[in-house]
């Protein structure tokens, strides 16, 4: 179904795919992975003909066709009808100002003509209960937006697969999605190809790929470095990127069983907004050198959490206390002068920067609060991160995503905390930078007895850096314990379902 | 990293392009005109030869002469003292005024906000043209008014913008982590929001410059600004609207500096804007 | 949808509407109260402005006048029976004309509305074919910048340029206003050029825009060629964008006929409202402020209700899980 041999993109003078091969056959799954500009995506493009660049093979053979000289006009006739392609996040991936049902329709509409509005109607409803679309019929009517997100992204493959193609190419289709609605995804997925689709899979995320592909492709700089059956790879990596990949990923932490004192406890904190409950009667205690993780979906209230924790915001009910004293219940004059014990490290730091700024003068603002700020003190802290002297004069926009990081921790460094609340700090990050940070942030507090909160969506990485957990849903804690108790013998049914998707 | 961010790497550090130059270079030659006159033209613009009325453009007379026999090149180069004065005045204006009301209405608590935010979307119902001469209205024709009403009715533009940066710092990221490290919030605000809020109001006010000389143009046209035989851009319209069938020149050139003075303000507003975001 | 939840339904578009009633009403009292206080804040005695300097009226007779318009009574009453009559659409008297307000302005009405109406349909025509056709770089730079020359010129100067062309030198027009067709259509193309300057901009730019969008290609991926794009797709996304653009264009429709009305010497409210502001006739000004404030709701509503049908995401409605 699909042959491609020495497939090259290039663009503006840059080769984005250098010589890729790889073969798809029916009812079965190749995964590309790879980290961010590796070209998986260019090469999904290539094989829709909807490259940006110039696209040359020895070989380019999709369901049966070669396409190497085809025109858009004849790719037209093979989109949708013999290949197709699901994206990420079907709330921007389906137009949001049409129907679902009108979604799903249109690759009908666009290869056969000739059905009338009646038939095309039965085509949507069978096409959306083939991904086990509940109520169907109520759902096409319904608009992108009125979905949760699984079931958008299920009406996004109804819509992708309604012509029948032969091969569906999935470019990170779960990434934007809950963990386990992923599941139930990658589920739907893996029936659909046992009917015989041949998919082929474009992911970041190694569990995803074990999960769903029969083959793997390991792709950086354009190239293939390793390709093989998918236990194999994952198994044995021959390639010493692959390792990498596979070392990157995050491995529970060696804990030790002695805990350290109290350094901040909460009790009871509730948070309403209006009339939904954010945080519900959560109660919590952060010890010295430790770190406490909380792993929640989003909307569990984590974010709030840590909100409430930093003073940022007033709980409704419930008291923080910081070192044997009143927190959430100072005033904000007061509790500035206190502030230098507690610090964020944010999800986005270039949200949490001001654009215009330089590093020297982000980090120089958090050390004038408390001391003399000197380029000595700032220096120190950038090599604290693994930053130097080079990185002084830039601007946020000019690092990269794990160096915007390191500032952030530093700057968080600046006031010498005690306590430390990261907050999603590693979502946003390629696996082997994430690794990175995670080490540092593991390291720095080893070195300088922090008392970290971690919070992320993320079990492996919680898992990767927490002494203790604390998950939550729907504002709730529903199980807490030590790490290595609640990974190994989770309580709660929902800690189980995130368990087994590590 | 995307396409996106390939694209923008190779756009960064380019030297201006042609257009910007041009559209410099002309503005420069504007105000040279408005400030040293004779550097243009030796002809006085009030000079009124009735033996040479109505001839076309010629080498003697760029753009002819009207019918009174003035040379309207010459008019026109005086005329740009007018125009830039009132251009410059009314924006300039219209910024300082406009920047303090957005910034006390994006720092005031939430209903005074509230009230002043919708005050300045009533303004901005309104457009400019129609505000202003209902300022005239109000206080009269001639050419101080011109300026008073032509920054008047710019104002909400710009307090609309000052007080939506101002909102947005106010509630950024970055101030929220400031917070947080300890810094004092007001301050903090008014420190991020400035700089940040007068590059936006800079590019408004060049385009602005442009703008109001259109709108002053305009009004003068209606008989609202200086009265003849001030040579005001205008005024000159207005007389040429009367000599179409046999002087069209007096209309066309005019307008065409018009025009000119409009489309070099955008490009080179537009050039600050594309600078600020790269 | 059960029957339980169709009262609810209508009871909430019914809610809504009242809603954006009340919005309009506001504004047009808004915009009655702000130019009643302007006017108030004239400096001088209203009466000796509106006769001028020179004027031989005696003294007695400036006082007879004054207290025919209630010029006397404390400023709270002259304003409670201004909103008074406002609500009966009794707008003054004008000073000039001894004629109501209202006339003055209903007379001249209609002839405004057919130069608006057909800049606007002039405008939509040009802006809708251009952002369809043009496409590719070169085309592109090429329309933008006339689309620049076009927002930039003074209004009132292209209806000189294109007097002194069309209707002097090749004679396709009629010079002097009449009641014909053939004199409205260069008023109404003057009107129409710089609006469809920054509308087809706007237009285009949002198509460019959608076009990038992830179910751009989405849809592009399922076999859809451009114009099938457009049409199912981008076009109601440009649209939207479009949208925010008619308080401008209002605006400019209404300070244009003003401009537009002068050049060519048509009668319309633009000489009206010019005549009132050169005479200070105040009681004119305030019915046009009036006037301009209800065009301003009404078109503020209706485009309100145009985004909710184009996006769907802007409908209060009940979620579904």
């Amino acid at each position: 179904m699909l042959s491609v041999s020495n497939l090259s993109v290039t663009i503006a003078g840059m080769t984005v795919v250098d010589g890729v091969s790889f073969d798809l056959a029916p009812g079965e799954c190749l995964a590309i992975v790879g980290e961010s500009a590796s070209g998986k995506t260019m090469t999904a493009n290539a094989l829709l003909g909807l490259s940006p660049g110039r696209v040359r093979a020895d070989e380019l053979v999709v369901a049966g066709h070669d396409v190497r000289a085809f025109s858009d006009r004849r790719w037209r006739t093979l989109r949708g009808n013999e290949i197709a392609l699901v994206s990420q996040d079907a709330l921007v991936s389906l137009d949001p100002l049409r129907r679902v049902g009108r979604e799903v329709a249109e690759a009908i509409e666009v290869h056969e003509g000739g059905l009338s509005r009646g038939e095309v109607g039965e085509r949507v409803i069978h096409a959306l209960e083939s991904v086990a679309m509940p109520d169907a019929a109520a759902r096409a009517q319904q608009y992108p937006h009125e979905l949760s997100g699984g079931l958008r992204q299920r009406a996004l493959i109804a819509s992708a697969l309604a012509a029948a193609p032969q091969v569906l190419i999935a470019d990170e289709p779960t990434t934007a999605l809950d963990v386990t609605v992923q599941a139930h995804i990658l589920d739907l997925l893996a029936e659909l190809k046992q009917r015989g689709l041949g998919v082929l899979l474009i992911s970041h995320d190694l569990a995803v790929v074990s999960r769903l592909a029969d083959r793997v492709a390991v792709m950086k700089d354009g190239r293939f470095v390793e390709t093989g059956p998918t236990s194999d790879v994952l198994a044995n990596p021959q390639h010493e990127y692959t390792r990498a990949l596979l070392a990157a990923v995050p491995v529970p932490k060696k804990t030790s069983p002695t805990r350290g004192e109290v350094v901040m406890s909460a009790t009871g904190l509730t948070r309403l907004y209006g009339s939904r409950v954010a945080v519900d009667d959560v109660t919590l205690e952060v010890r010295h050198g430790q770190t406490l993780g909380i792993v929640g979906e989003s909307g569990s209230g984590k974010s709030t959490l840590a909100r409430l924790l930093l003073g940022l915001e007033r709980p409704d009910a419930g008291a923080v206390i910081l070192g044997g004293e009143e927190w959430s219940a100072l005033s904000e004059r007061d509790r500035r002068s206190r502030r230098q014990r507690i610090q964020l490290v944010d999800q986005n730091p270039f949200g949490a920067f001001d654009p215009r700024w330089s590093v020297e003068r982000i980090i120089g603002e958090a050390v004038a609060l408390g001391e003399k700020s000197t380029r000595g003190r700032i220096l120190e802290l950038l090599h604290q991160v693994g930053l130097g002297e080079q990185h002084l004069r830039r601007k946020p926009r000019e690092l990269s995503g794990g160096q915007r990081q390191r500032v952030a921790i530093a700057r968080a460094l600046a006031r010498r905390p005690e306590i430390l609340i990261c907050d999603e700090p590693v979502s946003a990050l390629d696996l082997t930078i994430q690794a990175q940070v995670l080490a540092l942030l593991t390291q720095l507090q080893q070195d300088l007895g922090l008392a970290m909160v971690f919070i992320s969506h993320d079990l492996a990485v919680i898992a990767a850096v927490s002494d203790e957990i604390l998950v939550m849903r729907n504002g709730v804690v529903v199980e807490r314990g030590p790490a290595r108790r609640v990974l190994v013998e989770p309580e709660h049914p929902f800690t189980k379902s995130l368990v087994n998707l590590i | 990293m995307s396409l996106l961010e390939l694209r923008r790497i190779a756009r960064t550090r380019k030297p201006p392009a042609i257009e910007v130059v041009v559209a410099s270079t002309f503005l420069v030659a504007l105000l040279a005109a408005a400030l040293v006159p004779t550097l243009f033209t030796q002809l006085d613009p009030l000079d009124a030869q009735i033996s040479d009325s109505l001839q076309g453009p010629s080498a003697e007379h760029w753009f002819g002469t009207d019918q009174s026999g003035r040379d309207v090149f010459a008019r026109v180069v005086y005329g740009a003292r007018y125009s830039l004065l009132v251009g410059f005045g009314a924006s300039a204006i219209a910024l300082v005024v406009g920047l303090v009301i957005g910034l006390v209405s994006g720092l005031s608590p939430k209903p005074v906000d509230a009230v002043i935010g919708r005050l300045i979307v009533i303004g901005m119902a309104f457009p400019e043209f129609l505000l202003a001469l209902l300022v005239i209205a109000i206080i009269g024709a001639g050419e101080g008014s011109l300026v008073i009403a032509i920054a008047l009715a710019a104002i909400p533009a710009y307090a609309r913008v000052a007080r939506s940066q101002t909102l947005v710092v106010r509630s950024s990221s970055y101030v929220r982590s400031a917070t947080a490290l300890g810094v004092p919030r007001f301050a903090n605000i008014v420190r991020h929001v400035i700089p940040n809020t007068l590059g936006p109001l800079l590019v408004m006010a060049t385009i602005g410059v442009g703008t109001a000389v259109v709108t002053a143009a305009g009004l003068s046209f209606l008989g609202l600004g200086p009265d003849a035989p001030t040579p005001e851009w205008g005024v000159i319209l207005s007389e040429g609207r009367n000599l179409l069938d046999r002087a069209p020149w007096v209309a066309v050139f005019p307008g065409l500096i018009v025009t000119l003075t409009v489309i070099c303000t955008s490009v080179v507003g537009r050039a600050l804007q594309g600078r600020r975001n790269a | 949808m059960t029957d339980v939840e169709r009262p609810a339904v209508g009871r909430r578009v019914g809610v809504r509407l009242l809603g954006y009633l009340g919005g309009m009403l506001l504004v047009i009292w808004g915009a009655a109260t702000a130019g009643f206080l302007a006017l108030k804040l004239v400096p001088g005695d209203p009466v000796e402005v509106m006769l001028g300097v020179n004027a031989q009226v005696s003294d007695e007779t400036k006082a007879a006048i004054r207290e025919d318009w209630g010029l006397n009574d404390p400023p709270l009453v002259q304003y409670l029976g201004y909103l008074g009559r406002l609500v009966r659409g009794d707008l003054g008297e004008s000073y000039q004309l001894r004629q109501p307000v209202a006339e003055v302005i209903g007379a001249q009405l209609p002839a405004t509305l057919a130069l608006t109406g057909l800049a606007i349909l002039l405008a939509l025509l040009i802006s809708l074919t251009t952002a369809f056709l043009v496409r590719g770089r070169w085309a592109t730079r090429i329309v933008s910048t006339i689309e620049l020359v076009l927002v930039s010129s003074p209004t009132f100067w292209i209806g000189l340029v294109l007097i002194a062309f069309f209707a002097f030198r090749l004679h396709w027009f009629p010079v002097t206003t009449n009641a014909s067709f053939a004199s409205l259509v260069l008023p109404a193309i003057t009107l129409a050029l710089p609006i469809s300057g920054i509308l087809s901009q706007v237009l285009r730019q949002g198509l460019v825009d959608a076009a990038s969008q992830p179910f751009a290609l989405t849809a592009r991926a399922r076999g859809l060629g451009y114009p099938a794009l457009v049409a199912r797709h981008t076009l109601r996304h440009a649209a939207a964008d479009g949208l925010t653009l008619s308080a401008y264009i209002l605006g400019t429709l209404l300070g244009g006929a003003v401009l537009v009305e002068t050049v060519f010497g048509r009668a319309g409210l633009g000489r009206v409202t010019l005549r009132a502001v050169i005479d200070r006739d105040l009681p004119v000004v305030l019915g046009i402020i009036v006037v301009i404030a209800v065009a301003f709701a009404v078109i503020n509503l209706l485009v309100d209700l145009a985004y909710e049908r184009l996006d769907p995401r802007l409908r209060v409605q009940g979620k579904a899980a």
